[in-house]
């Protein structure tokens, strides 16, 4: 059987995560083709229940990254999505989902270096994991025969 | 008892309020929420260590938002709900009059905002030490032993959303899970959608709740819901110093932000 | 087919139980865990709780489940392949030691499903499922059914009635041929008996009205302020129909993994104020009150009109698990005085 190979969703911020993830391209930085961008205007638009519909829909690693604090396009979206990772975490983690597989970072439009690194460090992460079983089967055991 | 009374009869008979929400016995050895117009009904009205339910809920429902003024029953919980849903602007300081009541079920007149603040803080917290415990095994069980416990917890759910109605913070005119364009959160009560509705809502209720258990009281199943959301409450009141249920001016944890919030998990 | 009368000792029933599972068929029957009694599966008599006065929910799961697959489909590149619920996977089942109200309760259940299209897969359920109940000794505060054409050794809707007439002893009712199968399989452990008069031997449950009142009533009552009045203190959950054994109503939700998905039937409530929605934002049904004269009409005026069956089996399953305490014998009283 071939290696395991994770599939990470990334839900990234227009401003900051996203340009930054262009410039590691532009900057012919080689990284990890296992992550699935989605572009949000704003980290404070990324609803707590998409990250795990991500994993519902087969995800094994999440990353969730935008501006750095005071660097928000809406100046404090950031903010209030900082204080709702916390506490997702927490609830996560109390109902036994492997906040493992969650990743939160600040990667800024100048910052294609660390994007590479983020999403080259998490999936090296979750191949260490494996793939999100438990879930997966969840979501799919009265769905599919 | 009598005390409670007298005062639900003085303000019906001089027209200072049109309606009281409180208790009157139900059937067999329970009670039942009960609301008041006149004075010579408040005869059925009665307060015992039964009367437990969070009648805060009706203060959003068409009966008491039809009333122009109006008095309730209220046990710290109640209290806590009103000053919450104050705070979220659902409910005037000048249409309600709260006639407190301590768990120990002595009555504490009638109470202004600023008194039910001062009463709310006096009175203990809602969590009974079974649920600190329960709360205290799952978080000591590894991980894949807590998702189990949970999607096992949740199995029974038969989505009747008795937790939802009888929630007074649930007040949404439509709730997120009734959001079907396309479906967000599944409406059928298999495992997979129990756990994603029961999350849902805890989180919505994250920082909101004022732990009065309703939620599992009013199970037909008894899933213990209410843990999920005093072990929040725990966490926000470590993290970010914030109780709902104490003021009548605040805002929730989730709707405010500080610039040194905790970043130690993010890369 | 007439009754046949029989005894059977309760030290045969263990064997009755074990023989049953042997022979393939899933045995539900109540059972208390956590302080809860609900249906579930066992396979020995000492799983059984045999005093409660009934269980939380009825036992309407076992044919129409709370969530249920009617049928799968897989999109294909310019095609969608349909494939239907395969019937003969569906499981003989015997529902064990439930009450003649959960018995009663498929009656009128029946008559929702297959009235006037049938509906293949509850059909096949209800053909593959034999109901022995065991009479009530005991009844509460929010049984009724006697005032709805049932009583507490009522045998319509079972195939087998049990009725403790003695420590050791049940006198054994076999009421249909699914019921005489079952006799016939395991006639060594049945001993023959003469008829029995069953009223020493169960509860006494007073009549306080009258379907036939309640029926008349309704007819002028649709206008009446009863029903504000009434559902005054109603919070809307739907848990008095998911508990119900007669409540039939249902939402269809189609479910998608990729390029698989099914297609399930869930419970539903007329209750719920999405339950009415129209697409355009208008609620007929916009109102608790209204949804609450919904459930009464449709259960003592709509159903036994439609399909010359009332929708309540007075079980009081309703009263008992609802939040607010909405009564529903009480509240039928009240209208059968009005």
């Amino acid at each position: 059987m071939s290696e395991f190979e994770p599939k990470i969703v990334a839900f990234v911020c227009n401003w900051c995560t996203y340009a930054g993830a262009d410039l590691t391209g532009t900057s012919r930085i080689k990284y990890s083709a296992n992550v699935r961008i989605v572009r949000f205007p704003c980290t404070g638009r990324i609803d707590y229940m998409l990250l795990t519909k991500a994993f519902a829909s087969g995800a094994d690693g999440i990353i969730v990254s935008g501006c750095h604090p005071n660097d928000c396009h809406y100046t404090s979206g950031n903010f209030y999505a900082r204080r709702r990772w916390m506490v997702f975490k927490k609830i996560c983690d109390f109902m036994g989902i492997d906040t493992r597989r969650i990743v939160f970072s600040w990667v800024s439009a100048a910052e294609g270096g660390k994007w590479a690194e983020i999403v080259n460090s998490t999936n090296e992460e979750i191949k260490k994991l494996g793939p999100y079983e438990s879930y997966h089967k969840l979501s799919t055991q009265d769905i599919l025969a | 008892m009598e005390e409670i009374k007298k005062i639900a009869k003085e303000l019906l008979a001089e027209n200072k309020v049109q309606l009281i929400v409180g208790f009157e016995k139900g059937s067999a050895n329970k009670v039942r929420p009960a609301f008041f117009t006149k004075p010579e009904e408040i005869d059925q009205l009665i307060y015992n260590e039964y009367c437990i339910h969070n009648i805060a809920l009706y203060l959003k429902k068409d009966i008491c938002q039809k009333a122009n003024n109006l008095a309730i029953i209220a046990n710290p919980n109640v209290v806590r709900s009103i000053l919450q849903l104050a705070s979220e602007n659902q409910i005037a300081e000048e249409k309600i009059k709260i006639i407190g009541i301590s768990f120990e079920g002595k009555c504490v007149g009638l109470l202004d905002f600023k008194a039910a603040e001062e009463f709310s803080k006096t009175q203990p917290k809602g969590i009974k030490p079974e649920d600190k415990a329960l709360i205290e095994k799952i978080q000591a069980m590894p991980l894949e032993e807590r998702f189990n416990y949970w999607v096992e917890a949740f199995s029974p759910c038969i989505k009747c959303y008795a937790c939802r109605a009888s929630c007074p913070m649930c007040y949404c005119g439509k709730c997120n899970v009734e959001t079907n364009n396309p479906q967000w959160i599944p409406v059928a009560p298999h495992k997979y959608g129990n756990l994603e509705w029961h999350m849902m809502r805890a989180m919505h209720l994250a920082g909101r709740c004022i732990n009065c258990g309703e939620c599992n009281r009013s199970c037909p199943v008894n899933i213990p819901l209410n843990i999920l959301s005093y072990m929040l409450s725990d966490f926000i009141l470590d993290e970010f110093d914030s109780e709902a249920g104490m003021n009548a001016v605040f805002t929730p944890a989730l709707s405010v932000y500080t610039s040194v919030d905790k970043e130690n998990f993010i890369k | 087919m007439e009754i046949i009368n029989k005894l059977i000792d309760k030290s045969s029933l263990s064997a009755l139980i074990e023989r049953l599972n042997t022979s393939g068929k899933q045995v539900y029957a109540p059972v208390t865990k956590n302080g809860l009694c609900d249906f579930a599966k066992v396979e020995s008599v000492q799983e059984i709780d045999f005093d409660s006065i009934a269980t939380i929910q009825s036992a309407k799961s076992l044919v129409f489940p709370k969530v249920e697959k009617l049928l799968s489909y897989e999109k294909t590149y310019d095609d969608v392949i349909v494939k239907e619920v395969d019937l003969t996977k569906i499981p003989e089942v015997i529902a064990f030691a439930g009450r003649p109200c959960d018995a009663a309760g498929f009656i009128p259940l029946n008559a929702i499903f297959t009235s006037d299209s049938v509906d293949q897969i509850f059909k096949t359920r209800l053909d593959k499922l034999s109901i022995i109940s065991i009479s009530c000794k005991k009844a509460d505060d929010f049984c009724f059914c006697t005032s709805v054409n049932g009583s507490p050794s009522n045998t319509s809707g079972s195939d087998i009635l049990l009725t403790e007439i003695s420590e050791t002893t049940y006198y054994a009712e076999i009421i249909t041929e699914k019921g005489k199968a079952i006799l016939d399989a395991y006639a060594d452990l049945f001993k023959d008996s003469a008829v029995v008069d069953k009223t020493p031997f169960v509860a006494k449950i007073d009549k306080q009205f009258s379907t036939e009142i309640i029926n008349e009533k309704l007819k002028t009552l649709f206008e009446s302020d009863i029903w504000d009045h009434q559902a005054m203190r109603c919070v809307g959950c739907g848990a008095c129909a998911f508990v119900c054994p007669a409540c039939g109503c249902f939402d269809i939700q189609d479910e998608t993994k990729g390029k698989d998905g099914v297609r399930h039937r869930c419970w539903d409530s007329c209750g719920f104020k999405i339950f009415t929605m129209h697409t355009s934002g208008h609620n007929p049904r916009e109102k608790q009150a209204q949804r609450w004269r919904q459930r009464i009409f449709h259960k003592f005026s709509y159903q036994p009109e439609q399909q010359q069956e009332f929708g309540c089996v007075g079980c009081g399953r309703c009263s008992r698990a609802c939040p607010s305490d909405m009564n529903i014998a009480e509240h039928l009283k009240a209208i059968a005085v009005k």
